[in-house]
């Protein structure tokens, strides 16, 4: 923008606006993720699809830090690689602080855990939930996400630690199944973002069973990794079908909050690390 | 962009007027589509996909909806009388995407061929020029020689063209012009309805576009949706959904 601080008024919002969806518009599309399997998984494609009957989704940290230690056998099925996203430092190894996302698949059976440990921007989420829908067909899906107390802008009194959204396909198969769930529902008038809402509105467009779980970054992390697990504790007990490999015990619990702390860089344990 | 219809809903809106929003600022053809969509109870019969709009999902979006019903970016709403639909997108496009989303827009209404489409829109208060200050608060750019006739006749002018100094409106790259032009190449009959705000609290503008919009549809025989106001008035009465509550943020306590 081209115009004298000194002596020029400042540019009205609108004359910013254009020349930055101008500069935008110049530039290359984005690319769609590319959904890998692993050699062992290929035989189970479908159409060039993996069916499954469940598929968990991870988008933040806490969530992630839980579902890594759920107590059953996890094997990597596979990868969800973004086009100009570095994988530089990423451990032979998996672990909490790799910038990856890696498709798990659980007790061998037809269940799959996503751990989406890097950032989607928002303007590549729809595009990274319609690449990982077109390669993976649920039954079900779960998605566990997190987003700062600032974003609501409801009032918090009652302090609820976690949301629920169902798409309408989810709570119809509930009401049939007649199980209540006392975890609260996003206030009406309140909107996410981002790829917890890119995949949860693919899923509602596209008539799939869904349901997001939503927890607020308020409060400690040992505090909020509890609460995390008894939100759980309580939607796998509304949820139909069998969810066991998900019960995380309190064990579980102490140990995530050792992985966070570990991953945090901000730790004097990755001083000496 | 697909469309995907819920089910045993009609696949077309021939014979019907489309009234959609442009995501412009104090996002007043937003809450304009809230009014008529709410005030009709409007039943959602269809929801678009589409990688150009930002994500966000929400819930009890309107009243006459269970509450539990999810809001997803691009939604049609047809109600069950009369004939106008209406199309609520709820996000912007993507930056860069502007020029993107109007033409897979304007294909989808080539499919599903509304007789007509008026554009709800706002343009900024501080980017008036001087020969604007004194205009009626609504004003239109119209594609058909019929609808920009209607206009007139409701006393609605047309909005007058920026200074030769100044970048055409019809060259801007921001909603709603992109869609305009796309509309006038496909030969889409287009209106759109300005309003002039700034950022802040548009409910009011919102209003007043929901107003101009029954008036140019009523007079045509279209919106017969809205409540019916008595012959002395033509305001109908409008009713916010409860979500415009939390519009602002939650209710500061009073001290």
């Amino acid at each position: 923008m081209d115009f004298d601080p000194l002596t020029a008024d400042f540019p009205q919002r609108l004359e910013f606006d254009e020349e930055q969806e101008a500069q935008a518009q110049g530039k290359s599309e984005p690319c769609s993720p590319l959904v890998l399997w692993a050699m062992g998984e290929q035989t189970q494609l479908s159409d060039g699809c993996m069916k499954v009957a469940q598929l968990v989704i991870g988008c933040s940290r806490d969530w992630l830090a839980l579902l890594r230690l759920a107590p059953c056998k996890l094997e990597i099925a596979g990868s969800i690689i973004v086009v100009d996203h570095s994988l530089a430092g990423v451990c032979l190894q998996p672990h909490l602080k790799d910038s990856t996302c890696l498709s798990v698949r659980v007790n061998g059976q037809s269940s799959l855990l996503l751990l989406c440990q890097y950032a989607v921007p928002d303007e590549q989420a729809v595009l990274w939930a319609e690449a990982v829908y077109s390669a993976i067909r649920p039954e079900q899906t779960l998605i566990f996400a997190s987003q700062p107390s600032r974003n609501y802008s409801i009032d918090n009194s009652e302090d609820p630690s976690c949301y629920m959204l169902n798409t309408d396909q989810a709570r119809s198969a509930a009401s049939h199944a007649d199980r209540a769930c006392d975890i609260p529902l996003l206030p009406a008038g309140q909107l996410l973002t981002g790829l917890p809402a890119a995949l949860l509105s693919l899923c509602q467009v596209r008539q799939l069973k869904a349901t997001l779980l939503v927890s607020d970054q308020a409060g400690g992390q040992h505090t909020r990794l509890r609460q995390l697990q008894s939100s759980l504790a309580i939607l796998l007990k509304a949820l139909p079908g069998s969810w066991n490999w998900l019960n995380l015990g309190e064990d579980i619990v102490r140990k995530a909050a050792k992985d966070l702390e570990a991953a945090s860089p901000s730790t004097r344990a990755s001083l000496y690390a | 962009m697909q469309l995907v219809q819920i089910a045993q809903q009609p696949a077309t809106l021939e014979g019907k007027s489309l009234v959609l929003p442009a995501v412009s600022v104090g996002n007043v053809g937003q809450l304009a589509l809230d009014l008529l969509i709410n005030t009709a109870a409007a039943p959602c019969t269809g929801r678009l996909q589409t990688t150009c709009l930002l994500p966000c999902i929400g819930r009890g979006a309107y009243d006459h909806q269970p509450a539990e019903s999810l809001a997803t970016p691009l939604e049609l709403y047809i109600p069950k009388v009369g004939s106008v639909a209406y199309l609520q997108q709820r996000s912007p496009a993507a930056l860069g995407q502007q020029a993107v989303f109007a033409k897979q827009l304007a294909e989808q209404l080539q499919k599903l061929r509304p007789e007509e489409v008026v554009v709800l829109a706002s343009l900024d208060a501080a980017g008036r020029f001087d020969h604007q200050l004194s205009q009626p608060p609504v004003s239109f750019r119209s594609s058909s020689p019929e609808l920009s006739q209607r206009c007139q006749a409701l006393d609605i002018p047309e909005l007058q063209a920026a200074p030769a100094s100044e970048p055409a409106y019809e060259d801007r790259l921001l909603p709603p012009w992109p869609l305009m032009q796309v509309c006038s190449e496909k030969e889409i009959p287009v209106t759109t309805l300005f309003t002039f705000c700034s950022e802040g609290d548009n409910a009011p503008h919102g209003v007043l576009l929901a107003n101009a919009v029954h008036k140019l549809l009523a007079r045509s025989g279209g919106d017969q949706s809205a409540e019916q106001p008595s012959t002395e008035s033509c305001v109908p009465h409008w009713q916010p959904p409860h979500a415009w509550q939390q519009l602002y943020g939650p209710v500061q306590p009073a001290f």
